[in-house]
């Protein structure tokens, strides 16, 4: 059994597709046929740019244990987020962003809108596979602003599971069929726990009698809840008729409130009590990842009072002396890591930081990042740790004194930062699997070995010697400039657009393999094959 | 200048079998649900019939996966199962040939994938899986799915 998985990037660079629609069609395989896979697409948005096209999950072969998971790379904090991956459509008529014919998939953490007035469900659940099927939605964010349908509908005979969701905006003053979850299908089972549906014409729609609607807070809709309901314990609605007389009448404003509700930020500013988990397992934490026990509440943010567990850290750490320990952040580091004097630990990073690793002396720990890395990793004297980021790269790794012994860099994706030692750069393998757009500066010396198995367009400059080895395995459009000895190996193995200058002596080789377009050589004796 | 995303490679289903050579990826699928002795008769002829119209829904060499704007290009892996077709048509036109083959069950609609597939089978492609074209020649390759 394997855990199968790549990454969708908008930016079309960094990720292996970019589009979740590319990655659902290339990707598509029997993950029963091979003793039992998962199959994950983790989805990011390194530029901010949204994934505008509508994606049908259908030609794959799931079980219970063989499902396919979407998850966002980076946490939306509760609230529309336009600067984490999202879905935003503009298409119209019979265009959905998921039809989902899979028996088991689960969806987390992504964001959806369509704004364009259309009749068009957002998301439509297909499965046909009956009770022993599994569509889940986790902490998905659903939004729009005119004439949609239904942000979820589930139209085929399945199992669908809504938890910690947040729905709104889903055409209040439109007709009977407009909702924020429809469960259509006369033989659909739906188990909706702990949402938050606000400002829908109806907030969830029935018509099968198989809904269990637990805890859902439902606001400001024409008519909270409407059907026939299978069981409802504790849901909270100010409008409409009570979906299975245990509900709770309230009123907003007086019973909870909205962090800000014009903002539509519908964090509560309060305790808003339930009971205990009503979803038999299925919810254990709220759209933030804040933990929910005891008592739950209702809706799906679980609130936490000042000074409380929090799931996202947006501040710095401070170590006055020396940090030891393991750091291990599951989502986003938005903030700083710093070291006064010494950074000895393991900061092992899930996603994306944003912020900076600092050790003022020395960092000698290993910074792991598998995802994202867009801060500053920053020691004055020494940075001999192991770094490790699979993914982009787009802050700096600076080292005033040396940057020597076992660095390995191994960026898969893209590098767009600066690596700068003021002395010596030397002594590490600097392996770069696709594009380099930043540079890799040493004053005194670069020994090392460099390896680019695709396009680079940065600058690799030593002030005064490069003893290494260089090999360019697609297109160099940057600088290599040396400006003392140049007594390496300079190998492209495609088209060079660059400058290559050594202003001394050259004595290592140079190699090009396929089109050399523009190389200035000062003063040296030229090969070409 | 728009840019289709062809899928480029044989199906998974149109394969051999990861778990049984002999097999294709749909032939060993539909061996399983004959093979399930917890099936009734009813249940099995249910899931026969969903594999059946999932196989005649998959991706096949040709279709147009996405439309994508002028310059956005393919990325990582992506070109090992598509071709990119450049061709001197508007994004928004372009989109239209997005469109899905069949409609069902008001109010929603069922996207059986596209409409629409280009033949690229006489498109000479670089190395990096990439042709530009005419629009004469891209309406000689755009078909119909029957």
């Amino acid at each position: 059994m394997a855990a199968l998985g790549h990454t969708v990037d908008t930016d079309g660079i960094t990720g292996d597709y970019a589009s979740l629609n590319a990655l659902e069609a290339a990707q598509g395989q029997d993950l029963t046929d091979g003793g039992g896979d998962t199959y994950t697409a983790t989805c990011q948005d390194t530029t901010n740019v949204a994934d505008t096209t509508g994606v049908t999950i259908d030609g794959w072969t799931t079980a219970v244990a063989n499902y396919i998971e979407v998850v966002n790379a980076d946490s939306h904090g509760g609230k529309w987020n336009a600067t984490v991956f999202r879905f935003e459509t503009s298409v119209g008529g019979d265009t959905n962003i998921h039809w989902i014919n899979e028996d088991y998939v689960r969806i987390e953490g992504i964001q959806y809108t369509n704004d364009t007035e259309n009749n068009a469900n957002m998301i439509v659940v297909f499965s046909s596979a009956g009770a022993s099927s599994d569509i889940r939605f986790n902490k998905c964010i659903m939004k729009a602003t005119d004439q949609i349908n239904t942000a979820i509908i589930q139209a085929a005979e399945c199992t669908m599971n809504v938890f910690n969701c947040i729905i709104y905006d889903i055409d209040k003053d439109g007709g009977d069929h407009r909702a924020g979850i429809r469960i259509q299908h006369a033989d659909a089972i739906a188990h909706l726990y702990n949402n938050t549906i606000v400002d829908c014409y109806r907030g969830i729609y029935d018509s099968s009698g198989n809904c269990d609607v637990d805890m859902n807070l439902v606001s400001d809709c024409t008519d909270c809840f409407n059907g026939t309901f299978n069981s409802g314990e504790e849901n909270a609605y100010t409008e409409g008729a009570d979906p299975a007389n245990n509900g709770n009448s309230v009123t907003r404003g007086v019973d909870f409130a909205f962090m800000d509700y014009a903002g539509n930020d519908f964090h509560i500013d309060a305790s808003f009590d339930g009971t205990t988990d009503q979803s038999g397992g299925l919810v254990t934490d709220d759209i933030d990842g804040d933990a929910r026990s005891g008592t739950y509440d209702i809706g799906a943010d679980e609130y936490i009072a000042a000074g409380g567990e929090t799931h996202q850290l947006a501040g710095a750490i401070s170590i006055a002396s020396m940090l030891s320990g393991d750091i291990n952040v599951k989502r986003s580091l938005l903030g700083a890591v710093n070291g006064t004097t010494a950074l000895s630990a393991l900061l092992q990073r899930t996603t994306r930081v944003t912020g900076s690793c600092d050790g003022v002396s020395n960092i000698s720990g290993r910074a792991y990042v598998k995802r994202a890395c867009l801060g500053i990793i920053d020691a004055v004297s020494s940075l001999s740790g192991s770094l490790n980021i699979k993914r982009t790269f787009s802050g700096v790794i600076e080292a005033v004194s040396s940057f020597v012994g076992s660095l390995t860099l191994k960026v898969t994706a893209s590098l767009g930062g600066i690596i700068n030692a003021v002395s010596t750069l030397g002594g590490s393998t600097i392996s770069i699997k696709k594009r380099m757009i930043g540079s890799m500066a040493s004053a005194a010396v670069l020994s090392g070995n460099v390896t680019l198995t695709k396009g680079v367009t940065g600058l690799i400059e030593a002030v005064s010697s490069f003893a290494g080895s260089t090999e360019i395995k697609k297109a160099f459009v940057g600088t290599i400039n040396i400006e003392s000895g140049l007594v390496g190996n300079i190998q492209v193995e495609r088209s060079i657009a660059g400058i290559i200058e050594a202003v001394s002596t050259l004595s290592g080789s140079l190699t090009f393999k396929g089109e050399a377009v523009w190389v200035h050589l000062d003063g040296i004796v030229f090969y070409a094959e | 200048m728009a840019e289709f995303l062809i899928y480029n490679k044989e199906h998974w289903m149109d394969l051999p079998s990861k778990q049984r050579p002999d097999l294709t990826g749909y032939e060993n699928v539909i061996r399983k649900i004959n093979e399930d002795t917890e099936l009734n008769v009813i249940t099995r002829t249910e899931k026969l019939g969903n594999v059946f119209q999932k196989y005649n829904r998959r991706y096949q060499p040709g279709d147009i996966v996405e439309v994508r704007k002028d310059g956005k290009g393919m990325c990582g892996l992506e070109p090992e199962s598509f071709a990119l077709i450049e061709v001197p048509i508007s994004f928004e036109i372009a989109q239209e040939y997005m469109q899905s083959d069949k409609v069902i069950n008001e109010p929603c609609t069922i996207l059986h994938r596209r409409k629409y597939w280009l033949d690229i089978s006489g498109i000479v492609l670089n190395k990096d899986k990439i042709a530009t074209i005419d629009l004469v020649t891209f309406n000689s390759i755009l078909k119909v799915k029957k």
